[in-house]
């Protein structure tokens, strides 16, 4: 067995899209990640989505001498402990629920323990961050889907949720939920996805007095400098909301989705629910990141950046993963009846 | 003519049989409740096979005149309907490729929230929602008749003011005549009627006052009173009825997959099951009674004939393919 870097910590990626490949996922693996919140979907319907579970399976079991998949902290901290990356399964819709209450525990079996309730527009659980009403959680579906995911051990992400929506799911959930990629919107000002795609103070609050972690990225699309953002400024960020919501609750999520076929982005975007183009957001990012982290690779950077920036190395250990992987033991466990 | 904005259940030879006997032109059948695409294709099939199987007593309309066609061939004219919008799995595309495979009626929401907008169930309804407003103006465009009755209030009014055609509640009462969450206040029917929509005056007992079941003059006094809100030229008929309906198929529409808990729809704890028809309409034919009914209430003739089938007729023609 090969790692291309021994952690010396267990450093989680809070969300990562890689085409499901061994190149891509080598990317992260080089960058000495134990664990990524590997997204299989975004706007798959159940089928689509089976199939895409059904490859990373594959692709794990084809690489296991990298990669495996993990559900839990200990499976995550073996994986790592063995020089490889952990992959937890993660989707960044409920679609491939839809509406059907049974799905949950048909995909968390699967091995998928992380679900974003909504992914820029309404469904049937809430309202997504593009939308201009959010009339928040569901009081039929919603408020159900929550109660499943708790019971089941899913942890609710709430990265691309309507402000609404977002804060009555932190209420809503009987566990810590997680903002896995998102910067805050009072510290970045507007964003390449929308101010609202930005996270409100209220919300990162309330999110960590529920004991949940923000994942913070440096996806350059959600940085006021964008493309020249530089590590010191990521790093600010990084004290700017450990100053706003105190040290357990601070992650790291990249947003970085390398490998996807021409157009996959516009997709992602524009889905099939519209004909039109979307204004308030900018066409085709692709991967135009930082010099210093032009991909998954360089990830370490922004731990030396972090201890470079005074952070200490206990605080450092925990926002490159101890916080996440904290929230992880919380959320992925199911309730004893369950 | 007689128009029947919505029914539901199996159809089948008897029922276009009952429904020939009863003086209906036409009526909008529900081919789905919570069904996707794939599911929704499949309804569409039998309906074709049940066209086939069928055609000296019924046939799928498209258009305006194919409703006229079926009266003049003493045909009953099955316009194909759905109760959500399920059927587009979120794909805006799908909006025109139903509409060419003739669906020609689609509800924005069912009971619940969804991607579209608010229902008339959940708590909190802030309106049409982005894929909702996209939709609507594509079944505009595609000639789909936009059907806002188990919509919420606040959907159901942006989606009046959105739409450049007229649209529907093809199934509901006035509120200020039966308070129930399915029935739609007077903003909304005034809103609807300005916009050059229609309302489908509903018999199901769970939403219809009990006078109204009680008598088919009383039931013609509630559609003269929807009349007094709405205007005479935008009151019709939508009875809601079912067709051989199970406690299955109750529970399906009401709990769909999205609970394991009793959902009780327009009924109630104290009323769970199915409900009985109205005391005056045991059997679907016997809608026939309402074209005197209604003369019997102060309408005059004309009056009455659109509120049969041409208020109906007349938005067919504005919002269907020509």
């Amino acid at each position: 067995m090969t790692a291309a870097f021994a952690p010396r910590t267990i450093t989680i990626d809070g969300l990562g899209f890689p085409y499901p490949s061994r190149a891509m996922v080598e990317r992260w693996h080089a960058g000495g990640v134990s664990c990524l919140n590997t997204c299989v979907t975004i706007w798959g319907n159940t089928q689509e989505t089976l199939s895409l579970v059904g490859r990373w399976h594959r692709v794990a079991a084809e690489n296991a001498d990298i990669m495996a998949l993990a559900t839990s902290p200990d499976e995550i901290a073996n994986i790592a402990a063995s020089g490889r990356i952990a992959l937890v399964l993660g989707f960044q819709n409920t679609s491939p629920i839809g509406h059907d209450i049974e799905l949950f525990r048909t995909f968390r079996e699967l091995g998928v323990c992380i679900m974003q309730l909504t992914y820029n527009l309404q469904n049937y659980i809430g309202a997504g961050c593009w939308e201009e009403h959010d009339s928040g959680i569901s009081s039929r579906f919603g408020r159900k889907a929550i109660a499943e995911m708790n019971k089941l051990g899913i942890l609710v992400d709430l990265s691309h949720c309507g402000d609404r929506t977002t804060l009555e799911a932190i209420d809503l959930s009987a566990k810590p939920v997680a903002i896995t990629h998102g910067n805050p919107r009072e510290f970045v000002g507007s964003s390449g996805f929308g101010t609202h795609r930005l996270r409100a103070t209220e919300a990162i609050k309330a999110c960590a007095a529920r004991g949940g972690v923000i994942g913070l990225s440096p996806n350059p699309h959600m940085m006021k400098n964008r493309e020249q953002t530089t590590v010191a400024e990521f790093c600010d960020m990084v004290h700017w909301t450990i100053d706003l919501v105190g040290i357990d609750h601070v992650g790291i999520g990249s947003d970085y989705c390398p490998g996807h076929p021409p157009g996959t982005r516009r997709f992602w975007r524009y889905g099939t629910w519209s004909r039109d183009e979307i204004t308030q957001v900018i066409a085709e990012p692709g991967e135009a990141w930082q010099d210093w982290m032009k991909t998954a690779a360089d990830f370490q950077v922004l731990r030396h950046g972090l201890e470079a920036s005074g952070l200490s190395a206990g605080d450092t250990d925990q926002v490159m993963g101890g916080n996440f992987l904290r929230l992880f033991g919380e959320a992925f466990a199911a309730d004893r009846a369950a | 003519m007689m128009i029947d904005g919505l029914q539901c259940g199996y159809f089948t030879r008897d029922v276009f049989a009952t429904l020939k006997e009863g003086g209906f032109t036409c009526v909008t059948s529900t081919l789905g409740f919570w069904e996707g695409s794939q599911a929704s294709l499949d309804a569409i099939g039998r309906w074709r096979r049940l066209a086939r199987a069928n055609q000296d007593l019924m046939l799928i309309a498209r258009t305006a005149n194919d409703v006229m066609h079926a009266g003049e061939s003493g045909r009953v004219a099955i316009l194909l309907g759905f109760q959500n919008s399920t059927l587009l799995d979120g794909r805006i595309d799908y909006v025109e490729l139903f509409a060419e495979l003739g669906v020609r009626v689609v509800q924005l929401t069912y009971n619940n929230q969804n991607e579209a907008g608010g229902s008339c169930y959940e708590e909190q309804d802030n309106g049409l929602a982005r894929f909702g407003r996209e939709i609507v103006r594509e079944m505009n465009r595609s000639g789909i008749l936009v059907d806002l009755s188990h919509v919420g209030d606040k959907t159901t009014l942006d989606a009046i003011e959105w739409s450049q055609k007229p649209v529907a509640i093809s199934h509901a009462n006035a509120a200020s005549l039966f308070p129930h969450k399915r029935n739609k206040s007077d903003r909304v029917l005034k809103a609807l009627a300005e916009r050059g929509g229609v309302i489908g005056c509903a018999t199901y007992r769970n939403i219809t006052p009990e006078s109204a079941c009680a008598s088919v003059r009383d039931w013609c006094e509630m559609v003269a009173r929807t009349v007094d809100i709405a205007g005479v030229d935008h009151v019709a008929i939508g009875t809601d009825e079912g067709h051989g309906n199970t406690q299955a198929d109750l529970d399906w529409m009401r709990a769909g997959h999205w609970t394991r808990g009793a959902d009780y729809g327009a009924g109630s704890a104290a009323r769970p099951g199915k409900v009985a028809k109205p005391d005056w309409l045991p059997r679907t034919s016997e809608l026939a009674k309402v074209r005197h009914g209604l003369l019997e209430v102060g309408f005059n003739e004309a009056e009455r004939d659109q509120i049969l089938a041409g208020n109906w007729l007349r938005v067919y023609r504005e919002v269907f393919p020509a």
